[in-house]
């Protein structure tokens, strides 16, 4: 199965798309670290206008920790989208290439050859989040600094720079998780619907609806929903950490994830392939 | 060997295939011939396990892990990859180690040159062709199956896939499958030849026996025979130093007889195949 993974990052990292992928990922980087450095001081001063009228604010609060949380916040949308179109394209560019007929021409396993293509998104989904996290700690604390972190979570919380970037690796490996998800989740769609353009738009189209109902309070079914779970990132940035809280996000997030392989590699296997 | 008995496969009220019932041998090539929609690709998905088949059975008798090879309507391949890179990936997807010399080898067998680096989709469609017979010989399989292998190709590649296939069914004792609406092509490399029309196998024999039926013109090429009165009786078409004309085979063959007698140097002389006439024989 390994040897199948490593077939699929092989083939995923020799088409071109896949550069174009991870070098618009490297820019929105840039672009959270270009927008922090100019206009970031001045929407800062103004977010705490009120509170420096009563307080002393000290140090450097536009700091690397702070750009890290904002680069944290594209998990919303833009790197799983970006990440889904890649993953997604790891089957439909075989259907669309006919190269999944040549696949099966040969004693392949169906069970296996779909298992392959899941442990690929997850790694490159690790690989993604990962090359995220390097390369935005890099830009920022380089350009920015050091310093206290600043999160508005059900009112302002206030971090020292050590438990801020113990907060801050905590959020990626939650981001991790949830890339994970959303990588899983892209190759089941592919399993569904074949058509490339059709699991593009159903990809941003579960993003999306994900984005709307976080917004939405559905009372005591809050601690089930799906898309609720995959906010589960930002229970780092309160300021009193609820472990019970944490495990159960980060629990139910990998059993929507499994389940989602789950069905996803049920129906591939039960798919006729002509 | 290739058997299958009373194959259909209907895809709600369209019946793709009906009551398919044919035999291959070890070592034979095997034709079949239709029009397009006849149903060569869904009787080829069957074959492959990539559909399965409403009612019917069939068997490739093997005991190798990859029983039969084939390529369904294109050879589709990686086109980012490179030969070589197409081959190792088919071949690590069934757990088939290919030092770089046995993918060497294999290019060369299909002729293609493993000197080649570059992706393939500079290759030509023949070149394609030729690689992915080299994709499904991996593995060594007891039968092939190809679908439409000559389309698209120049006579020298139809010259040279011709020669492969012969080989492979001589020297590997392959039973191959090949479908095509060329009836010439088939015709050259195939013993036994099966007719499909609409799902159904309309006609099923050897190959000569079945262009038999189907012959209703010859072609003759030589110089100075259109001026010949011994082709009088006959009706005829002169393109010069060409002439289609129609006859029995009987007589065919005793009107060359007379034209050499009567000194003309023949070039050529061959029935001239119709598909068309071969469906209406049937």
């Amino acid at each position: 199965m390994i040897g199948l993974a490593k077939i699929e990052l092989l083939k995923l990292f020799r088409q071109q798309r896949t550069l174009y992928g991870i070098s618009v990922i490297f820019a929105i980087e840039l672009f959270i670290v270009a927008g922090a450095y100019v206009q970031g001081r001045d929407v800062l001063e103004l977010l705490l206008e009120n509170l420096s009228k009563t307080f002393v604010l000290e140090g450097n609060l536009m700091n690397g920790h702070l750009v890290m949380y904002l680069v944290l916040n594209s998990l919303w949308f833009n790197f799983p989208l970006i990440m889904m179109i890649l993953v997604s394209g790891m089957l439909t560019n075989e259907h669309k290439d006919g190269t999944i007929q040549t696949i099966f021409l040969q004693a392949v396993s169906k069970r296996l050859f779909i298992i392959g293509k899941f442990m690929a998104a997850i790694i490159f989904s690790v690989m993604v989040s990962l090359f995220v996290l390097v390369t935005s700690m890099l830009m920022a604390y380089t350009v920015f600094g050091n310093g206290d972190l600043i999160t508005y979570l059900e009112g302002l919380n206030f971090f020292a720079p050590e438990v801020a970037f113990q907060r801050i690796l905590l959020g990626f490996g939650s981001g991790i998780l949830l890339m994970t998800f959303y990588g899983v989740t892209s190759i089941s769609l592919a399993v569904w619907f074949k058509d490339q353009t059709i699991t593009w738009i159903l990809c941003a189209f579960v993003l999306i609806f994900n984005g709307l109902l976080l917004k939405v309070d559905f009372g005591f079914l809050n601690q089930w929903l799906l898309p609720k779970m995959t906010n589960a990132w930002q229970q780092f940035f309160y300021y009193e950490l609820n472990w019970s809280v944490i495990a159960h996000q980060h629990l139910l997030l990998l059993l929507y994830t499994v389940l989602i392989a789950l069905i996803g590699g049920f129906s591939f296997i039960k798919k006729e392939i002509g | 060997m290739i058997n299958t008995k009373g194959l259909t496969k209907q895809y709600g009220q369209l019946t793709a295939l009906k009551n398919v019932t044919l035999t291959v041998n070890r070592g034979e090539i095997a034709g079949i011939l239709g029009p397009n929609g006849a149903g060569k690709t869904t009787l080829f998905k069957i074959l492959t396990g990539l559909i399965s088949p409403t009612s019917g059975t069939f068997s490739i008798e093997s005991t190798k892990a990859k029983k039969i090879g084939a390529i369904i309507e294109n050879p589709q391949l990686y086109e980012y990859l490179s030969a070589q890179e197409n081959l190792t990936v088919f071949a690590n997807y069934q757990h088939l180690a290919l030092s770089t010399k046995d993918v060497d080898t294999l290019l060369i067998a299909v002729g293609l040159d493993p000197t080649r680096k570059d992706q393939v989709k500079n290759y030509s469609l023949g070149m394609k062709q030729r690689l992915g017979i080299a994709t499904a010989l991996l593995n060594q399989p007891d039968a092939l199956i190809l679908d439409e292998p000559f389309l698209g190709l120049d006579p020298m590649g139809m010259k040279d896939l011709r020669g492969m296939l012969m080989q492979l069914a001589k020297e590997q004792n392959m039973a191959i499958l090949v479908s095509s609406h060329q009836l010439e092509e088939l015709s050259k490399v195939c013993e036994q030849l099966h007719l499909l029309q609409n799902g159904l196998i309309v006609s099923s024999g050897k190959t000569a026996e079945i262009l038999h039926k189907a012959t209703q013109q010859y072609r003759i090429v030589g110089d100075g025979i259109a001026s010949s009165a011994l082709l009088a009786p006959f009706t005829k078409e002169i393109l010069g130093d060409v002439i289609l004309f129609s006859s029995t085979p009987a007589e065919a063959k005793s009107l060359l007889k007379a034209l050499i007698q009567e000194g003309h140097a023949i070039e050529s002389f061959g029935p001239e195949l119709n598909l068309d006439d071969l469906y209406s024989s049937t």
